[in-house]
C-alpha cells in the first residue's frame, strides 16, 4: 500500500486544484475554427452530443457543408435525442438503401478518426441507430408534446391520457436534475427530455432495448439517447416509485455528461443508485441499508454477479434477482469507495475518466484512489467478510431488515391472499365491516404486506375506527411503500388532525401510484363520491382536482 | 356603228361560209369532250376518299364552266361579225386580214370625228375589201378543219362510249360515290345474291344450328353467330355486313361465293353494302334481327332484406331459390364488409338446371364475420352459363348482420359472471355478518340460485363458453345447493365458492381479453391498411373509408376491452391510446404516421401481456422501498383446477378409448383366425336365405326418413350381412344384422305413421321378417361365441395386459373421481358418480379380462367409455383453430369417437348436426357430376329438412 501513498497525494492535490475551479457544469469543446476542417466539427458535434449539448451538436452539423454517412448518422442521432424519431428514421432509411452490409459493418466497428492524438468516439451503430429511430416513430406516431417552459421540461405522452402528470413529472426532473447535477458537479442542458410510454414494449421500441431483457428484469425506464424513458406508473396495477426512478435516470444522464460517457458500468448504477433518493425529502423506510445486507448476502451465498462482471447492462442479466443482487453489489461498493475516498475523490474520478475515456477506468482509479478496480474490490468483499464475522459473535442490530432480505413477502400466505381477495371484493360492495372482519386477524401481525395493511386500515376508517386504523398506517407495520398505503395513511393522519403529516403522506403517494383513484383523491374511493366530481378535493388544489378527476373518469 | 358593214352581204357569206362547215364539227367535239369529263370524274370518284370525290366534282365542274364561256364568248363575237370574218379571213390570208383591219380602224376614226376621210369613203373601202375575201377559200378550209376535228371528237367519242359500255357499273357506283352523305350513297345497288342466313345459337342455350332469310323481322337470343352467304353481282368488290355501327367483311367461300359471320350482340338491321373509300353503297334489302337478351339468374333469399343483430344469433339459415330460363351454372354465397368481399361456391351446376333451391347455414363464427369491421352483407349469386360478356350474375336481396362491437359478447358473459360474484359477495357478507337477518339471508340465496341458472342458461346460448363452465358452475352451485334447497355449509366453503367464482371469472376475462385484443390487432392492421391505400393518390378515397371505418371499430372495441377484468383494462387503455395517437394524424391526413401508429399498436395486441411483466416487481432501475411488490399468493386456483380436471378428464377418456379399440382389434384378430373353413357351405346358405327374406323390401332412393327409406336401409344392411357371411367375416355378419335389425324396428315404428305410402308391407309381415332374420343372427352368433373361444385360447397374455392397463385407467378415474369429492372440487356430484361409476366398470373389465372373458370386458369397457365420453366437457370452442368454424376440424376427431368406427350424429347435439351440415353443404359445394346430382340434391334436401 506504501507504494501508492505517494500517487495518492498527487491525487488528493490534483483535487483540491481542480475543484477550486469547480464551475458545475462540463466545459464545452470549443468550436473548430471556420477553418477547421468538417472532420474536426463532425467530432466535435458528435463529442457534444455524447454531452448531451444538442444545441451546439445542431450548430456544428448545421455548419458542415457537405452531407455524406456520417454526417447523417450524427444528424439522426440528434433527431432521436431531440425527439424527431421520423425524421431519423427518414434519414437513416435513405442511406439503409444505398449502403452495403459490409460498409455498415465497417462504420460499426472503426473510430471517428483515426487519430491517436485525438479522443475518438465512436459511432453509434447505424442498424441499431435506424431500429430505435424506427421503432420510435411507430410508438410515438401521434403522441401529445407537452413542454413546462418554466422548468425547461419537455415530456413525450405516449398516452394522452398521462398528460394530467406533466406538473409532476415537471417538478420531479427539475428538482431531482438540479439536485443530482449539483451533487455531481454537471448540470444538464434543458430542456430534459422525458419520453413516456404506456408499457414495456413500447420502452423496448423507443430505446433499444430487447423486450425480452426489459420482461425478464422488470426494467421499467431507461436514460439513452440523450433522454429519459419511463414507463407510465399506470402500466403496473400497484404503480412504482417513478420518481426515484425518473432521478435514478436523471443521474446516469448526468454521470454521461460528466464523464463524457466514459464510467464503467458499475460506477453508472452505483453512482444512480446512490442518487436516486438523494435529492428528495426522506420517505418512510428509506434507511434500511438492505442493499448493504443483499451484496454481504449475495457474496456469503456465493451468488454475486461481481462488480466488474455485470455485462453490458444490468437490464439485460437473466433474472429480476440477478438484476437486484448487481444493483445491491455496485451500490454497497460504491457507498465503501467513497467512504475510504469521500466525496471529492468521486467527482474527480467522473472528471478524470472524461479525459481518459472508457479504456481509462483502471488508470482513473489508480490516479485518484491509488488502487485498482480487482484491488477495490477485494478490499470491499473483505470489509463485507470481516464484518460478518464480527456480526456472527453479537446479535444482528437489524433482524427485521434481515428478515425482509431473506423471507419472500413476510406475512403472505395462501391464507392472507384469500383474505385480502375477500376483503377486495367486499369493498368493492362497500361491505366494510365484513372487510373489517376478514383483516382482522392481521391486527397482531407485526409486519404486514401493504396491500393487506392499507385494505385494513380504510376497513377501520369507514367504521370510524380511527386508532386502529392508525395502527395499520405505522411504517413499521409494512414490509413495502405503497401508494395506496401512504395515501390512507394520510388520510388517517388528517382524520386525527395531523394536517402537516398528511400533506406529506399524500405528496409521498404521488411519488407511486398518482394514478390510482384513491391516490389521486387524497384516500377516498371513487365509490364515496360522485365522479367526475373532484369528490373531496377542494377547488383550486392543483393538481390533486385533475389527477383524482383522471383517476376516476370513466 | 359599222351597221352597215355588218349587214353586207359579203360578210354574211364569210361568216356563213366557216360556220355553216364548223357547227357540226363543234358539236361534235363538245359532246367527246363531255363524255370524256364524265367519265373521268366518275371513276376517280368512284375511289371514294375525299381527295378523289373533289377532284371528280371539281373536273366536273371545271367542265361546266367551259361550256359556259364558250357560249358567253359565241354571244358575244355574234354582236361583232366583222372581228369574227377578220379572224376566219386571217386563216387562209393574212395579208387581206391585216388590210380589212386597218380598213375597220379607218371606219372607226371617221366615227371619231377625224375629217380627213370621210366615213362613207372608209365604209366604201371596206366593202371593197370585204369583196376581196375569197370565200370559197374558206369554205374550202372550213370543210378541211370540220373534218379533221369531226374525225379526232367522234374518236374520242367512240372511245368513251367504249368505256361507258364497259364500265357502266362502276359509272354509276361512281356517280352514287359522288352523292354520298355522311359516308352512305344515296342509291342502293344489288350488290349479292343472298342466301339463307346460318344461326348458331350460343353455346348456352345447347340448341341446334337452324336457318332464316335474310329479309323480314326475326328474334334470336342475343350471342348467335349469324352466316350469311351470297354471290356477288360485281367481282372486285369490298362487300361488307354492316349493323350501322360494326362492319363485317365478306370473304370468299372457295365455292364462287363469299361469306361473313356476325355475332349478334344487340338488336340490329344488317345490310349488305360495298365499300368504296369512305363510302358505303348499300344493297336495297336488309335484315332486321330482334336480341333476345338473356336475365341473369333471379335469385330469391327467404326474409331478405333484413337486418339481423349478430349477438342474437349463433347461426344465420339462408334458404335461397334460383331460376334461369336457360340454366344455372354457379350459386355462390357473398360476404361483403366495407371495401372487402368474400364470395364463395356454395353449388356448382351443369348448367342444364333450370331452377335450383337450396340452403346453407352461416355460422356466427365464421372467420369473415368474427374478423368484418362493421355490418356484413350476406347475399347469394347466381350465374348462368352465359360468358357472352363476362360471367352473367343475378343476386338476391341482402341480410345485413349487424355487429355488435369487438368484445362485446365476452363483456355479457363476464358481466354475468360478475353479477353472479356480486350475489356471492352479497350472501358472504350477509352470512358472515355478526347479526345475521335471517329473512335477508334467505332473500339473498333466492336471488344467487336464480342468478346461478341465469348464467348457466347465458352460457348454454353463448357459444364462446367453454362447456367446462357449465360444469363448474354446477359443481359450485352443488356445494351451496340441493335441488333447490340450500345446504348446510360453513362460512369457508362460501368463501371458497366465492373466490372459485372470482378465479373463474378473472381467468376467463383474461382469455376474452386476450382474444379481443388480437382482433382489435387485426383491426389495427385494417387501420394501417387502409393508410397505405390512402397514401396512393389513386385510391385515397377508399383508404380514408378503410381507415375511418375501422378506427370506429377499433374505438368501440378498446371501450369494451377495457371491461374485461384487469387486462382487459390494461389493454384496453393501451387501445384507446392507440386510438388516440391514430386519430390525432388522421384527422391531420398524415397517413404515413396513421400508418405507423396502426401498425405497432397491431404489433401490440398481437402480443396481449400486460404493460407490465418483470418477474412481478417493478423497476429494477429504480428504488425498491422495502420488500414486496408482487409474488402475491393466489386466493384461488380454481381456474388452473378446473384446466387440470378438464385435461385430465379427457386424456382419461383418450386413452380409454384408445384401449377399447386395442380390445377390439385383438378380438377381431383372433376371431379372424379361429373361422373354421368347414362352416363355409353353410354359411352361404343362411347368406342366401337372407337375402331372399328382403327380396321384398323397397330399394334405396325413398324420400329420406320415411318408413319406405328405412325399410331399403334395411334391406341393404341384410344384403351387406349376407356378404359378409359368405366371406366368413362374422364379426361384421353379426353387427350387420344388428344394425338390420334396428332399422327394420324403427321401419316398423314409422310404418303406423305412413302407411299409406307402404301398403305392401304390413307391420305383421314385418314382424315376421324380423324374427326369421333373428334366427339367422342367433345362429351368427353361436358361431362367432364358438370361433371366440378357440381363439381366445391363444390371446390369453394379450388380454392380461389390457387388464392390466385397464386397472390402471380405473385406478386413475377413482383417484380423480375421489380428489373432487372434496372441498375445492370443479367437477358436480353427479359427474362424480359417474366418474365413479366408470371406475368401476373398468376394473371389472379388468377383472373380466384378467379371466380371459374379453368379448365381456369389452362390453363393460364400452359401457364405462359411454360414461366418460358423457362426462368429458368439451374442449375451450375459442382454442379451436379458425378452419373449425367451417367444419374441418379434423385435428379435433378425437379418439373417444374413433373406438367405435366413426361418430354417429346425434340428434339431440345440435353442434354436432350443423357441424355436420356444413360438411355436407361444402362437400355439394364442390363440382359435381351432372348425372349424380339428383340424387345428391335429393340427398342434401332431405337432410336439410
Amino acid at each position: 500500500m506504501s507504494r501508492f501513498r505517494g500517487a495518492r497525494v498527487c491525487a488528493w492535490f490534483g483535487l483540491m486544484v481542480t475543484l477550486s475551479d469547480c464551475r458545475h457544469h462540463v466545459e464545452p469543446t470549443p468550436i473548430p475554427s471556420e477553418a477547421g476542417g468538417s472532420v474536426e466539427r463532425l467530432m466535435a458535434a458528435d463529442r457534444s452530443l455524447v454531452e448531451l449539448d444538442v444545441q451546439r451538436a445542431r450548430d456544428l452539423l448545421d455548419k458542415i457543408p457537405l452531407g455524406g454517412h456520417d454526417v447523417d448518422r450524427l444528424r439522426a442521432r440528434l433527431a432521436v435525442m431531440v425527439g424527431d424519431c421520423q425524421g431519423a428514421a427518414l434519414l437513416l432509411s435513405s442511406h439503409a438503401q444505398t449502403e452495403s452490409p459490409s460498409a455498415a459493418s465497417e462504420s460499426n466497428s472503426l473510430p471517428l478518426v483515426a487519430d491517436p492524438e485525438r479522443q475518438s468516439y465512436p459511432m453509434a451503430n447505424p442498424r441499431e441507430l435506424q431500429s430505435v429511430a424506427e421503432g420510435c416513430a411507430r410508438a410515438m406516431a401521434g403522441a401529445e408534446v407537452d413542454i413546462d417552459a418554466e422548468r425547461g421540461v419537455w415530456v413525450r405522452f405516449q398516452n394522452a391520457h398521462d398528460r394530467v402528470l406533466l406538473p409532476l413529472i415537471a417538478e420531479v426532473a427539475d428538482r431531482a436534475a438540479t439536485a443530482i447535477g449539483k451533487d455531481l458537479g454537471a448540470l444538464l442542458p434543458r430542456p430534459l427530455r422525458i419520453e413516456l410510454v404506456s408499457d414495456l414494449a413500447s420502452l423496448a421500441a423507443v430505446t433499444g432495448l430487447p423486450l425480452e431483457a426489459a420482461e425478464t428484469t422488470g426494467t421499467i425506464a431507461i436514460a439513452r439517447w440523450g433522454k429519459v424513458t419511463l414507463v407510465s406508473p399506470r402500466a403496473t396495477p400497484e404503480g412504482f416509485p417513478w420518481q426515484d426512478t425518473l432521478a435514478h435516470e436523471l443521474a446516469h444522464l448526468i454521470i454521461s455528461r460528466q464523464s463524457a460517457d466514459a464510467a464503467p458500468l458499475w460506477l453508472q448504477e452505483g453512482l444512480a443508485k446512490r442518487e436516486e433518493t438523494r435529492w428528495r425529502q426522506a420517505m418512510p423506510l428509506d434507511e434500511t441499508d438492505e442493499w448493504h445486507r443483499e451484496a454481504k448476502q449475495a457474496l456469503l451465498e456465493n451468488r454475486a454477479i461481481g462488480i466488474d462482471r455485470l455485462g453490458a447492462s444490468i437490464a439485460l442479466l437473466p433474472t429480476p434477482q440477478a438484476a437486484e443482487t448487481a444493483y445491491a453489489e455496485v451500490r454497497d461498493f460504491l457507498d465503501y469507495w467513497i467512504h475510504q475516498n469521500g466525496e471529492l475523490a468521486l467527482k474527480l474520478l467522473l472528471r478524470d475518466l472524461a479525459g481518459l475515456g472508457a479504456e481509462g477506468t483502471e488508470r482513473a482509479l489508480v490516479s485518484v484512489s491509488g488502487y485498482r478496480l480487482d484491488e477495490w474490490i477485494a478490499r470491499w468483499q473483505g470489509s463485507l467478510m470481516q464484518e460478518e464475522q464480527s456480526e456472527s459473535t453479537r446479535p444482528s442490530k437489524n433482524d427485521r431488515t434481515t428478515e425482509l432480505v431473506r423471507a419472500e413477502r413476510p406475512g403472505w400466505d395462501i391464507d392472507a391472499a384469500r383474505r385480502l381477495r375477500l376483503a377486495e371484493l367486499l369493498e368493492g360492495q362497500r361491505y366494510h365491516l365484513a372487510m373489517a372482519e376478514q383483516l382482522a386477524s392481521f391486527s397482531q401481525v407485526s409486519t404486514l404486506p401493504s396491500e393487506l395493511a392499507h385494505r385494513a386500515a380504510f376497513a377501520q376508517l369507514m367504521l370510524g375506527q380511527l386508532p386502529s386504523a392508525r395502527d395499520y398506517v405505522q411504517p413499521e407495520r409494512i414490509d413495502h411503500l405503497d401508494g395506496t398505503w401512504l395515501a390512507i395513511r394520510g388520510r388517517v393522519l388528517a382524520a386525527m388532525g395531523d394536517a402537516a403529516g398528511a400533506e406529506t403522506a399524500f405528496l409521498q403517494s404521488l411519488a407511486f401510484a398518482p394514478t390510482l383513484e384513491k391516490v389521486a383523491c387524497r384516500g377516498f374511493s371513487a365509490a364515496e363520491f360522485e365522479p367526475p366530481t373532484a369528490g373531496p378535493i377542494p377547488p383550486g388544489s392543483e393538481p390533486w382536482g385533475s389527477l383524482c378527476r383522471a383517476a376516476t373518469a370513466p | 356603228m359599222l351597221g352597215g358593214v355588218n349587214a353586207s352581204p359579203e360578210l354574211s357569206d364569210i361568216l356563213v361560209a366557216w360556220r355553216g362547215r364548223m357547227r357540226s364539227a363543234a358539236q361534235r367535239a363538245w359532246l367527246a369532250a363531255a363524255l370524256g369529263v364524265f367519265l373521268v370524274a366518275m371513276l376517280s370518284g368512284r375511289q371514294g376518299t375525299a381527295a378523289t370525290r373533289l377532284f371528280a366534282a371539281g373536273l366536273l365542274l371545271a367542265f361546266l364552266g367551259c361550256a359556259l364561256g364558250q357560249w358567253w364568248w359565241r354571244r358575244r363575237r355574234a354582236r361583232h361579225p366583222l372581228g369574227e370574218a377578220i379572224g376566219i379571213v386571217r386563216k387562209v390570208d393574212q395579208p387581206l386580214a391585216k388590210r380589212l383591219r386597218r380598213a375597220v380602224g379607218l371606219v372607226e376614226r371617221t366615227h371619231s370625228h377625224d375629217e380627213r376621210v370621210s366615213r362613207e369613203l372608209a365604209e366604201l373601202h371596206l366593202q371593197r375589201l370585204l369583196a376581196q375575201v375569197p370565200v370559197a377559200l374558206i369554205e374550202s378550209r372550213a370543210t378541211t378543219q370540220a373534218a379533221r376535228v369531226k374525225c379526232v371528237a367522234t374518236g374520242l367519242l367512240l372511245a368513251g362510249l367504249g368505256v361507258a359500255a364497259t364500265q357502266g357499273a362502276s359509272l354509276s357506283e361512281g356517280f352514287d360515290v359522288l352523292l354520298a352523305r355522311h359516308g352512305m350513297a344515296p342509291l342502293s345497288m344489288q350488290l349479292l345474291e343472298i342466301g339463307p342466313i346460318l344461326v348458331q345459337p350460343p353455346a348456352y342455350l345447347q340448341a341446334e344450328t337452324g336457318a332464316i332469310e335474310f329479309e323480314g323481322p326475326a328474334s334470336l337470343p342475343q350471342g348467335c353467330l349469324l352466316t350469311i352467304h351470297g354471290v356477288p353481282r360485281q367481282e372486285d368488290r369490298r362487300l361488307v355486313l354492316t349493323d350501322g355501327q360494326r362492319e363485317v367483311p365478306f370473304v370468299h367461300d372457295a365455292q364462287g361465293g363469299v361469306t361473313a359471320q356476325y355475332l349478334l350482340q344487340q338488336s340490329a338491321r344488317l345490310r349488305v353494302a360495298a365499300r368504296f373509300g369512305q363510302v358505303l353503297i348499300p344493297q336495297d334489302t336488309e335484315a332486321s334481327i330482334e336480341a333476345i337478351i338473356d336475365r341473369p339468374p333471379e335469385v330469391e333469399l327467404d326474409s331478405a332484406p333484413k337486418r339481423v343483430s349478430i349477438a342474437e344469433i349463433s347461426e344465420l339459415e339462408l334458404r335461397y331459390h334460383v331460376a334461369d330460363e336457360h340454366g344455372i351454372r354457379q350459386v355462390d354465397l357473398v360476404l361483403r364488409s366495407g371495401t372487402r368481399e368474400e364470395r364463395r361456391s356454395l353449388v356448382r351446376l351443369d348448367g342444364k338446371v333450370q331452377r335450383h333451391t337450396g340452403a346453407h347455414v352461416l355460422g356466427m363464427t365464421d372467420s369473415f364475420v368474427v374478423n368484418g369491421f362493421g355490418s356484413v352483407d350476406v347475399f347469394v349469386a347466381a350465374r348462368d352459363d352465359n360468358n357472352l360478356s363476362g360471367a352473367n350474375w343475378g343476386q338476391s336481396a341482402v341480410m345485413t348482420l349487424d355487429q355488435p362491437s369487438l368484445g362485446h359478447s365476452q363483456v355479457q358473459r363476464y358481466r354475468r359472471f360478475d353479477r353472479l360474484r356480486r350475489q356471492l359477495v352479497d350472501w358472504f357478507a350477509s352470512f358472515t355478518a355478526v347479526e345475521r337477518n335471517p329473512a335477508d339471508l334467505q332473500r339473498i340465496q333466492g336471488e344467487t340460485r336464480v342468478t346461478f341458472a341465469e348464467v348457466a342458461a347465458g352460457f348454454e346460448a353463448d357459444k364462446g363458453a367453454k362447456r367446462a363452465l357449465s360444469t363448474f358452475l354446477r359443481a359450485q352451485r352443488n356445494k351451496l345447493f340441493r335441488g333447490e334447497q340450500p345446504r348446510e355449509f360453513s362460512a369457508k366453503t362460501l368463501s371458497e365458492v366465492l373466490l372459485s367464482v372470482d378465479a373463474t371469472a378473472e381467468a376467463i376475462a383474461r382469455r376474452d381479453a386476450e382474444q379481443v385484443a388480437r382482433r382489435l390487432a387485426d383491426v389495427a392492421v385494417e387501420i394501417e391498411t387502409g393508410a397505405k391505400t390512402a397514401l396512393s393518390s389513386e385510391q385515397r378515397d377508399e383508404g380514408v373509408v378503410r381507415v375511418r371505418t375501422a378506427m370506429a371499430w377499433l374505438a368501440s372495441g378498446a371501450a369494451e376491452l377495457k371491461q374485461l377484468g384487469t387486462l382487459g383494462d390494461d389493454l384496453g387503455e393501451i387501445a384507446q391510446a392507440g386510438w388516440g395517437r391514430i386519430n390525432k394524424v388522421f384527422v391531420a391526413r398524415d397517413f404515413e404516421n396513421v400508418r405507423r401508429a396502426a401498425a405497432f399498436l397491431a404489433e401490440r395486441l398481437r402480443r396481449p401481456m400486460p404493460s407490465f411483466v418483470g418477474g412481478g416487481r417493478a423497476g429494477v432501475e429504480s428504488r425498491s422501498v422495502g420488500r414486496g411488490q408482487g409474488n402475491r399468493p393466489r386466493a384461488s386456483e380454481a381456474d388452473q383446477h378446473l384446466e387440470r380436471v378438464i385435461v385430465e378428464l379427457q386424456q382419461l377418456v383418450r386413452e380409454h378409448a384408445s384401449e377399447v379399440a386395442s380390445l377390439e382389434r385383438v378380438l377381431g384378430d383372433a376371431e379372424r383366425a379361429a373361422v373354421n373353413e368347414d362352416l363355409r357351405p353353410e354359411a352361404r346358405r343362411h347368406a342366401d336365405a337372407m337375402r331372399r327374406l328382403v327380396e321384398a323390401l323397397p330399394p334405396l332412393g325413398a324420400e329420406p326418413g320415411s318408413a319406405r327409406a328405412t325399410l331399403a336401409l334395411g334391406k341393404e344392411l341384410v344384403q351387406g350381412a349376407a356378404e359378409s357371411l359368405e366371406q366368413l367375416r362374422l364379426v361384421d355378419a353379426h353387427a350387420g344384422l344388428q344394425k338390420a335389425d334396428a332399422a327394420l324396428a324403427e321401419a316398423e315404428l314409422l310404418l303406423g305413421a305412413d302407411h299409406a305410402l307402404t301398403p305392401a308391407m304390413e307391420p305383421n309381415a314385418l314382424a315376421e321378417l324380423r324374427q326369421r332374420l333373428t334366427v339367422h343372427r342367433d345362429w351368427v352368433r353361436r358361431m362367432l361365441d364358438t370361433a371366440r373361444g378357440n381363439s381366445l385360447k391363444g390371446s390369453r397374455d394379450q388380454l392380461r395386459l389390457a387388464g392390466d392397463r385397464e386397472r390402471e385407467l380405473s385406478d386413475r378415474a377413482g383417484r380423480l373421481a375421489q380428489r373432487e369429492s372434496k372441498g375445492d372440487a370443479v367437477l358436480p356430484e353427479d359427474m362424480r358418480g359417474d366418474l365413479e361409476q366408470a371406475s368401476r366398470l373398468m376394473r371389472r373389465a379388468s377383472e373380466l379380462l384378467d379371466q380371459g372373458r374379453g368379448p365381456l370386458a369389452l362390453d363393460q369397457q364400452r359401457n364405462a367409455q359411454k360414461l366418460l365420453e358423457r362426462e368429458a366437457p368439451e374442449p375451450d370452442p375459442q382454442q379451436r383453430s379458425p378452419a373449425s368454424d367451417g367444419g374441418r376440424d379434423d385435428s379435433n376427431a378425437d379418439a373417444r369417437h374413433s373406438a367405435r368406427g366413426g361418430k354417429v350424429v346425434s340428434t339431440s347435439d345440435t353442434e354436432s348436426r350443423e357441424d355436420f351440415r356444413r360438411r355436407v353443404q361444402q362437400g355439394l359445394s364442390k363440382e359435381v357430376q351432372p348425372d349424380l346430382s339428383p340424387a345428391v340434391r335429393r340427398y342434401a334436401e332431405g337432410l336439410l329438412k
